[in-house]
């Protein structure tokens, strides 16, 4: 076996004391930076290039592919304890996390989700070890056309997420994606709603948005609480996941292993996808649905593992291709490139020392972050044993430092304040932030991937049938909106006759209300893809669980 | 290291107020708590914000006496952020002071430029600009600063740009790519590394001046585009001719078709230039030294100096690449020149 041999040859460079050295610092300082909300791998691999550049190439790749799948670890914590999600991808952690946190099971969220991490994580490289080459391809397979078929599907996904109603969840999903267009426009560069701030050319900062929404809102409303309460509702049940905990989580590990492997090589996006559709499916998969938003531990799971697993697939075309899939894997290749190694197709044979190496030191880095995070996971949940008010002021001068260092300017910290505000607004008038934030970040990508593919195309919507990638994406979508109608239109069927009465109360909750309009929804759905589905799907899966 | 200054200061302010408070704390009310969590929070928000806009005073006698402020536009990781950092390195070492590279990428380095114009033409805040920024970005867009607000002090590098096709195209020279682009108005794709960037600018002055309609596809960077290039998503890409190009190049996945700079690329001397195929297409990425406009003479003379010394240094012209640094220098006046011809060059096109 040629491909054992070189991982031979790997791990001896992987297990030289010095690489085992930068492998520890890699993810201790990744994990540390993770927790600190806000300072994501983006600031520190940058702060950390010059550093990188005296070093020796292959020690300074590990550390920093360490620091980069550390973070993605650490950002769970916060996730977890207080709502702050530090990346795209922790936000559907913080869905059942923080709710597991309310109820005193943090340390069970924790340890479940280093638990997957590791297996997700370790589960990737082996496929990375295995089907580098052959999966580059399927990254170079997604064109413009395919970023709009997957963009749409993550869509769908998103507004089945939210706790509330459906047409709430769309709603927001839909300010989402307004929100999303602030900035210069992708293909004549001019600019959109900025009102003369310069700050805002580039967007929206995704982190101010989503610290803002979740985390900021959430400490506002925690002030709102008396401290006994506080106290009670942060006592700590149990440390560990429970051999319940670890039975109910072990199948969603499982599928969000396989889910983050394939989505994560996908380049932009993957991270967030992939942990949305591990979500999604053990939604979908839940004999009861309406526990996910309420503390559900498949729904950290999940999500968390499928995180780690497609953090670790980008290194696929990275090291494959020599194309850098997000903005912290171009800073990687700006350090390979300081060595004069640059990342191509010929990485692999020109230096498969470092290659095999970095891969090596992968399965190493993961056993070393589930080592560190199981006696960590107790020491971090003490964290919420500190008085309220101390703990939020001081998340927020974190927060406010964290969200500055993106991107150094002052701007961002009024951004994520107002979005603070607009989040606790939201969730006094029981809005979910999630789709918003979801949305938001799909929809730059959404945007500038479909103008694409009008300019190619030349205005034609075949493009979206022709393109291969593009119609497989759109069947699956069509039918997962099919098998949807069908179980739908027979569960109602099968619910009507059950309970001919629907209690008063019921209609007139929104959900009642959608699920009148249902019918009406679904075939128009089936006959433009996107347009209607998401609030048909949603309004079904909301309804299952009430209709019983 | 405005980042960490701050975190400490911070945390020794929360600190403070800790122990002031802690004593009472097991008869504090839920009203005391909010009002010092608030009052806490407002402090330190204050802090934040004064202390990220420090001014700098200094003399210009024996310049530098404290750190340099190096301001980029870009983010950390491209070669904009290696040649900041390899000039910075060089210029701290042989003026005697440090230079702190900052990367202010939002607003499409725009906020770095508007730093940089109202930072005081000291020396202590210089920067790295190039064409997007400087030049087409506030053509464009309505900013608080334009190309008059700055001086330059030299040219750093310069990245120069080619056509490239997939290994399997059917297009074996420029001119049947301009060709079919002829026979097929909006047809033919090609990718450009952003709407404002200098390339995609180009390409619309030649599209307006010849007549010929491509279908410009703005991807967001040199990664989206070399991936829509090899999956074959876009027929021809119009890119800066770096490392990254060359790399999938010299593994024989994309083809360079012409080179648009004024001589051949030295990574494919087998690929004429633009003009040797007949067409008016011609740009490179200039990466020069500016400072805010009104440097004291012997400030400006020295960065310059700096600047030229350094374009010759072993560890600068490694760091950045070899054929990246100019082998002539290029000074400050010739710097000027090329950012001012470059307006000339596309200010009709924005008239419209």
């Amino acid at each position: 076996m040629d491909i054992l041999s070189n991982l031979g040859e790997g791990f001896s460079v992987a297990l030289d004391p010095v690489n085992l050295l930068f492998v520890l610092i890699g993810v201790v300082v990744g994990t540390a930076i993770g927790v600190l909300p806000g300072l994501g791998p983006t600031a520190t691999i940058a702060l950390l290039l010059p550093i990188t550049y005296t070093m020796d190439p292959t020690a300074s790749i590990i550390m920093l592919a360490g620091i980069y799948y550390g973070s993605m670890y650490g950002g769970t914590i916060t996730s977890v304890l207080l709502r702050l999600p530090g990346e795209a991808a922790s936000v559907v952690t913080t869905f059942d996390g923080y709710q597991m946190t309310k109820q005193g099971r943090a340390g069970a969220a924790l340890g479940i989700s280093a638990i997957g991490s590791f297996i997700g994580g370790t589960v990737a490289v082996i496929g990375l070890t295995f089907l580098a080459p052959a999966l580059g391809k399927i990254a170079l397979s997604m064109g413009p056309a395919g970023f709009v078929a997957l963009m749409v599907m993550g869509l769908f996904l998103v507004t089945s997420l939210g706790t509330g109603s459906a047409i709430k969840s769309v709603c927001m999903a839909a300010v989402g994606l307004l929100l999303s267009t602030v900035g210069q426009d992708p293909v004549n560069g001019s600019a959109r709603f900025t009102f003369g701030q310069a700050p805002l050319l580039s967007g929206l900062d995704f982190v101010a948005v989503a610290m803002g929404l979740f985390g900021v809102a959430e400490l506002l409303r925690s002030l709102e609480q008396t401290e006994k309460a506080q106290i009670i509702k942060t006592k700590i049940k149990n440390i560990w996941p429970t051999r319940k905990d670890m039975k109910d989580s072990a199948g969603a590990i499982g599928r969000g292993s396989v889910l983050g492997f394939f989505i994560g090589i996908l380049p932009g996006g993957g991270g967030v996808i992939s942990s949305l559709a591990s979500y999604a499916l053990e939604k979908r998969r839940a004999k009861d649905p309406s526990r996910f938003g309420k503390g559900a531990i498949e729904g950290v799971a999940g999500p968390e593992t499928a995180n780690n697993a497609s953090s670790t697939t980008a290194f696929i075309p990275l090291l494959v291709l020599g194309i850098p899939s997000n903005v912290v894997l171009a800073m990687i290749f700006g350090a390979l490139l300081m060595h004069g190694i640059t990342p191509g197709p010929r990485l692999m044979t020109d230096h498969s020392g470092l290659f095999w190496g970095v891969i090596a030191s992968m399965y190493i880095g993961n056993l070393m972050l589930l080592i560190l995070n199981i006696p960590l996971v107790g020491i971090f949940i003490q964290m919420l044993r500190v008085r309220q008010g101390i703990l939020v002021a001081f998340s927020l001068l974190i927060v406010l430092i964290g969200v500055y260092s993106i991107n150094n300017t002052s701007f961002d910290m009024w951004v994520v304040l107002a979005f603070g505000v607009l989040g606790w607004i939201m969730s006094k008038t029981g809005f979910d932030a999630g789709p918003l934030v979801l949305a938001f970040v799909l929809g730059p990508i959404l945007e500038k991937s479909f103008r694409q593919s009008m300019l190619i195309s030349g205005g034609s919507l075949d493009i979206f049938v022709t393109d291969p990638a593009a119609a497989i994406i759109f069947s699956l979508i069509l039918a997962g909106i099919a098998i949807k109608a069908i179980s739908g239109f027979r569960h109602r069927f099968a619910g009507a006759k059950a309970s001919p009465h629907v209690p008063v109360a019921e209609e007139e909750d929104p959900q009642a209300t959608s699920d009148g309009g249902d019918p009406a929804i679904l075939p128009a759905a089936s006959s433009g893809p996107g347009e209607g589905a998401p609030a048909a799907q949603h309004a079904d899966k909301q309804h299952s669980p009430t209709a019983r | 290291m405005p980042g960490v200054t701050i975190l400490f200061t911070e945390r020794a302010l929360l600190a403070e107020c800790t122990l002031n408070f802690s004593p009472k704390s097991s008869e504090v009310t839920l009203n005391k708590t909010r009002v010092f969590s608030a009052a806490v929070t407002v402090a330190g928000l204050a802090l934040t914000v004064t202390a990220c806009s420090g001014a700098s005073k200094a003399s210009t006698e024996g310049y530098p006496t404290k750190s340099i402020t190096f301001v980029m536009p870009y983010a950390a990781g491209g070669p904009s952020d290696t040649t900041a950092r390899a000039y910075g390195a060089c210029l701290g070492k042989l003026l005697g002071g440090t230079f702190v590279v900052e990367n202010l990428d939002s607003g499409a380095g725009a906020v770095a430029m508007q730093k940089l114009a109202g930072a005081k033409p000291d020396g202590y805040t210089v920067g790295l600009s190039t064409n997007g920024p400087m030049v087409l970005n506030p053509m464009s867009n309505d900013l608080a600063y334009s190309q008059d607000d700055f001086q330059a002090l030299g040219t750093m590098a310069a990245i120069p740009t080619l056509f490239a096709v997939p290994k399997d195209s059917s297009y074996k020279t420029l001119q049947e790519l301009f060709d079919a682009a002829k026979a097929n108005p909006g047809k033919i794709s090609i990718g450009v590394p952003g709407a404002t960037s200098s390339l995609a600018t180009e390409l619309k002055r030649v599209q307006k001046e010849s007549g010929i309609e491509f279908a410009l596809v703005p991807t967001s960077g040199s990664a989206e585009l070399i991936t829509n290039l090899l999956g074959g998503h876009i027929d021809a890409g119009f890119v800066n001719d770096y490392v990254d190009v060359e790399a999938q190049v010299k593994a024989g996945a994309l083809v360079p078709l012409a080179a648009a700079g004024e001589a051949r690329s030295e990574a494919f001397p087998d690929a004429p230039t633009t003009q040797e195929a007949g067409y008016d297409v011609k740009t490179t990425s200039v990466y020069g030294l500016f400072a805010p406009k009104g440097l004291p003479q012997q400030v400006s003379d020295k960065l310059e100096s700096g600047v030229e010394t350094c374009s010759k240094d072993a560890e600068v012209i490694k760091q950045i690449g070899d054929r990246f640094v100019p082998n002539s220098f290029s000074n400050a006046e010739a710097t000027q020149q090329v950012f001012a011809d470059m307006r000339t060059r596309y200010e009709p096109l924005q008239a419209e």
